[in-house]
């Protein structure tokens, strides 16, 4: 998919969103999670490449249990799992449901962030 | 519908109530009250009336509030509105600053909040300063209405004692040009804004807590203010009355056991029905029993006066001298010396000369030539002796006659009151008095021993006479102090006893027209109440036959007749929370959207709170329905509104309000949102440059999915809700199903099962549309290099597709 862009350079421009919105105005929320929802699929497809190779193959949610699998800490896989959840609700249309807050974003983000640091032992 | 005012006036001018009466009731009614009973002088009330008469105000509608410092809003942050009839959701979540706005535009209408207002914790009264507004500065809220016929006007508070609690500060705040509008009465007759708080309220169990709030949107809340201080108002002349009535009656009671005769004239006086002050005043000022009686006899004892001993002296030495002279004139006779002169006289007048004989004797010639001289010399010897002999004896009966008045007996001794009759006294007494008749020698004999005697008793006893006259002073002045004080506020206390009675007449007047007022007013809201109630219930078992007000002031209730499938049941015991928050929105819409109120907006703050989905959607057809001629603004957390106002294609404007760092509070308008989305993929397209093309890529491709997303959900609630399915089944599977294509198929052929016709369905239409559609697949996961147009062409696109879904 976007193995040519690495999680942390789509990080850099999420966070630099979240701190400058510019002309993005109120749609700058959603494009965040955007961007860190794209972030974290390609972290974890990194990560599964240092851990499970050939994982990366299956589909997303298949690539979240195998986190759940090779991860030792199943608290923080579970994390990067709920994570994906918030924000994929962030980023699709749900009726009504109102754009993320900041703090909310900031919270996905710092998970986002662990995983992609997070090297094999 | 009149003001208040005009009602009281109204009825004043059809009843007979005196102007004391009239006055009271009318100053009550205009706040007045306390400056008429001080006696200044007040402007007539009537003549107010043409300011504050609502009906004269120009049909106002809201369009904008701005808010800085208060609240849960730092910077100046202005919330613009369409002014005129519509619909207008504002949305944010719990603490974004939605309410802040909504106690702002209480506020500068109003002066005060419900928020705090009437509660006890000063927490919530010192809450209402936002935390990152320097002190300094000063708190400013601000509405700004548009008037048909007239033009804007913005009504400003602005104040900045940070420290104060809210209504002390508000109370001192300016109040912009609220007073030229003539909102003042319509803001507390018909208030056009239902704030969180009061539809709390309204939920809350107590029976005066439903109440109040009902009973504030009657409006007659000027006439319980007027009530209040008119019960507050008689407490002063009353107790001034009953005081001077307690003492008056106490005073009587005392009277009885007080030895003094202006006692017993001031006691009678007292008993009377309405005690004759008059009678005790001449008392106090010595009249009334001042001519006879025990006091006056005792005050003329001690003012008796007897001779003097240089004055008996005298009359005594005068006495003496006047007998000595008479006793050696005594050999004289005075008759026979005048009748010799006479005699002589005659003599003399008949001119006797040398030649006459004498005519008495017959003696011949026996007169001399200086007989006519000598004869002239005699008779005026003669005359002098007569003269004074006579002289004498008038000397003597005249000091005989002073002797014997001394001894006139004053009347104060001659009848001594009790007590006063001592013996010895008495004898002196007698004794002396027999000097009155006594002769020449016993008065020269016996006068001064006497009279020394007399002197004596009487000093004595004049002297025991003011000893027992002070004692009854002694014995009275408390009780003249008292009676003169008494006197002295008996006008007052009489004045006080009428103010009074008129106080409790304005009262009663009062209170007979708040109650005939109450059923007047209420009647509408109860029969509309129902109606929307009617709408809200949907699916509730419970209907409300019959709405009533009770009580009255702190102890008014409000009974709400209630049944369950049929039976009766106690409305407030079946009612859920979410069906109590009907209630009041059924209660509080008639009356704000009255057709007297010159507020042709209505704002309510979180109406949805614990409602379900079916009170919701009968809530949007409400509001929708309301919105048709009036402006309708609806602050809500609950995205239900605005999703069964969507769902509903209910005519409505959606501005979002969001809470950034520092409480600095941004608004946007939320169009609808297919729109929306696009414009968010534009605004990234153009972006591109700072974003960098990759970044700007995904985001234009997120955008245009969710915009694709949107148009689709839309179709299919339309289509399922239209075909009666049940809102949350539709819900759950929108929310179930997964992936692009499979909504898109649901939306466009109804089915999951059709996911695969889309790309070839799309690319019957155009192949461009199929790799927009490839490209907002692929795009929001990262990835855009397959898609070789220009993220301008991936929107347009983007647009086709949603008009070929909703087709």
């Amino acid at each position: 998919m976007s193995q040519d862009r690495s999680a942390e350079a789509w990080l850099a421009d999420a966070r630099a969103l979240l701190e400058a919105p510019g002309a993005l105005g109120a749609s700058a929320p959603r494009s965040v999670a955007l961007l860190s929802r794209i972030a974290l699929e390609e972290a974890l497809r990194s990560w599964l490449d240092r851990n499970a190779p050939g994982a990366r193959a299956a589909n997303f949610s298949v690539q979240l249990l195998c986190l759940q699998h090779y991860a030792d800490d199943k608290a923080f896989a579970r994390r990067v799992a709920w994570t994906w959840e918030a924000l994929s609700r962030a980023t699709h249309h749900h009726g009504y449901e109102l754009p993320p807050l900041t703090v909310d974003l900031q919270r996905w983000l710092q998970v986002v962030e662990a995983l992609a640091v997070q090297r094999p032992e | 519908m009149s003001t208040i005012l005009d009602a009281v006036i109204t009825a004043l001018e059809a009843g007979s109530l005196g102007d004391d009466v009239q006055t009271y009731a009318l100053a009550a009614c205009t706040g007045e009250l306390s400056d008429v009973l001080e006696g200044s002088t007040v402007s007539d009330p009537r003549r107010r009336v043409g300011i504050t008469d609502i009906a004269g105000a120009a049909p106002a509608w809201l369009s904008a509030i701005r808010v800085e410092g208060f609240r849960g809003i730092a910077s100046g942050d202005t919330l613009n509105l369409d002014p005129g009839p519509g619909l207008t959701l504002v949305v944010g979540r719990n603490g974004c600053g939605k309410s802040s706005y909504v106690e702002a535009l209480e506020v500068a209408l109003s002066g005060s909040s419900v928020r705090w207002s009437g509660r006890k914790h000063s927490d919530w009264k010192k809450g209402w300063a936002n935390l990152h507004h320097p002190a300094s500065k000063p708190v400013r809220v601000s509405a700004t209405l548009t008037r048909d016929g007239v033009g804007p006007v913005t009504v400003t508070r602005t104040w900045t004692s940070i420290a104060a609690e809210a209504d002390s500060a508000v109370a001192s705040l300016s109040s912009g040009t609220l007073a030229e509008t003539g909102w003042e009465d319509a803001v507390q007759a018909t208030p056009p804004i239902l704030s969180y708080s009061e539809l709390g309220k309204i939920a809350d169990a107590r029976p005066i807590d439903l109440y109040t709030p009902l009973y504030r949107i009657l409006g007659l809340e000027r006439l319980t203010e007027a009530l209040e201080a008119l019960l507050a108002a008689k407490k002063a002349p009353e107790k001034l009355a009953k005081d001077w009535k307690t003492e008056a009656k106490a005073l009587a009671a005392e009277l009885t056991d007080v030895d003094d005769p202006r006692a017993e004239v001031c006691r009678e006086a007292l008993a009377k029905r309405a005690p004759d002050t008059d009678a005790i005043e001449t008392v106090l000022l010595g009249g009334a029993t001042g001519d006879e009686g025990p006091l006056a006899a005792l005050r003329a004892l001690a003012g008796v006066r007897v001779p003097t001993p240089e004055r008996v002296v005298e009359v005594t030495r005068d006495l003496a001298a006047a007998l000595q002279t008479c006793a050696a004139l005594s050999a004289t006779d005075t008759k026979r010396l005048h009748q010799t002169a006479e005699l002589l006289e005659q003599a003399l007048a008949m001119g006797l000369g040398p030649e006459d004989d004498c005519p008495l004797c017959g003696t011949e010639t026996p007169f001399s030539a200086d007989w006519d001289a000598r004869a002239t010399e005699t008779v005026t010897s003669l005359r002098t002796r007569s003269a004074e002999a006579s002289a004498a004896e008038r000397a003597l009966q005249e000091a005989r006659r002073q002797a014997q008045r001394l001894a006139t007996i004053p009347p104060a001794l001659r009848a001594p009151p009790e007590g006063m009759e001592l013996p010895d006294i008495a004898e002196a007494v007698a004794l002396w008095s027999q000097m009155a008749e006594a002769g020449d020698a016993t008065l020269v004999a016996e006068l001064r021993d006497t009279h020394a005697l007399y002197a004596e008793a009487v000093e004595r006893l004049s002297a025991a006479a003011t000893t027992a006259l002070a004692e009854a002073q002694d014995r009275w002045r408390p009780f003249h102090h008292r009676l003169s004080a008494l006197v002295e506020q008996a006008d007052a206390a009489a004045a006080a006893a009428a103010q009074a009675k008129s106080l409790v007449a304005a009262r009663k007047f009062l209170a007979d027209l708040t109650k005939t007022l109450r059923e007047q007013r209420f009647a509408p809201i109860r029969d509309r109440a129902q109606q929307v109630w009617a709408r809200l219930r949907q699916s509730s078992s419970v209907s409300i036959d019959d709405i009533r007000l009770g009580g009255s002031g702190k102890r008014g209730t409000l009974d709400l007749v209630a049944s369950v499938d049929g039976t009766d049941a106690p409305a407030l015991g079946v009612l859920s929370q979410g069906e109590l928050n009907a209630l009041g929105l059924a209660l509080f819409l008639p009356r704000a959207t009255s057709p007297e109120s010159p507020f042709r907006f209505v704002v309510i703050d979180d109406p949805v709170q614990a409602m379900d989905s079916h009170k919701v959607d009968g809530l949007a057809l409400l509001l929708a329905e309301l919105a048709q001629d009036r402006q309708v603004v609806v602050f809500t957390h609950d995205p239900r509104l605005p999703a069964a106002v969507s769902r509903m294609q209910l005519d409505a404007k959606v501005i979002e309000v969001r809470r950034g760092e520092r409480s600095h509070v941004g608004v946007h308008v939320r169009q609808e949102p297919v729109r929306r989305y696009l414009a968010d993929a534009h605004k990234a397209a153009r972006a591109s440059t700072e974003l960098g093309d990759r970044v700007a890529g995904v985001l234009v491709a997120g955008h245009c999915r969710s915009a694709l997303e949107a148009a689709s959900t839309r179709v299919l609630r339309g289509r399922r809700l239209a075909s009666g399915e049940p809102h949350a089944e539709v819900e759950a599977l929108i929310r179930d199903t997964r992936g692009l294509q499979s909504l898109v198929a649901l939306a466009k052929y109804d089915g999951t099962h059709q996911a695969n016709k889309i790309f070839g369905a799309l690319n019957n239409q155009s192949p461009r549309l199929a790799d927009a559609f490839r490209a907002m697949k692929e795009g929001a996961h990262g990835s855009t290099q397959g898609y070789s147009h220009s993220l301008l062409d991936l929107i347009r696109d983007t647009e086709r597709i949603c008009h070929w879904v909703q087709a």
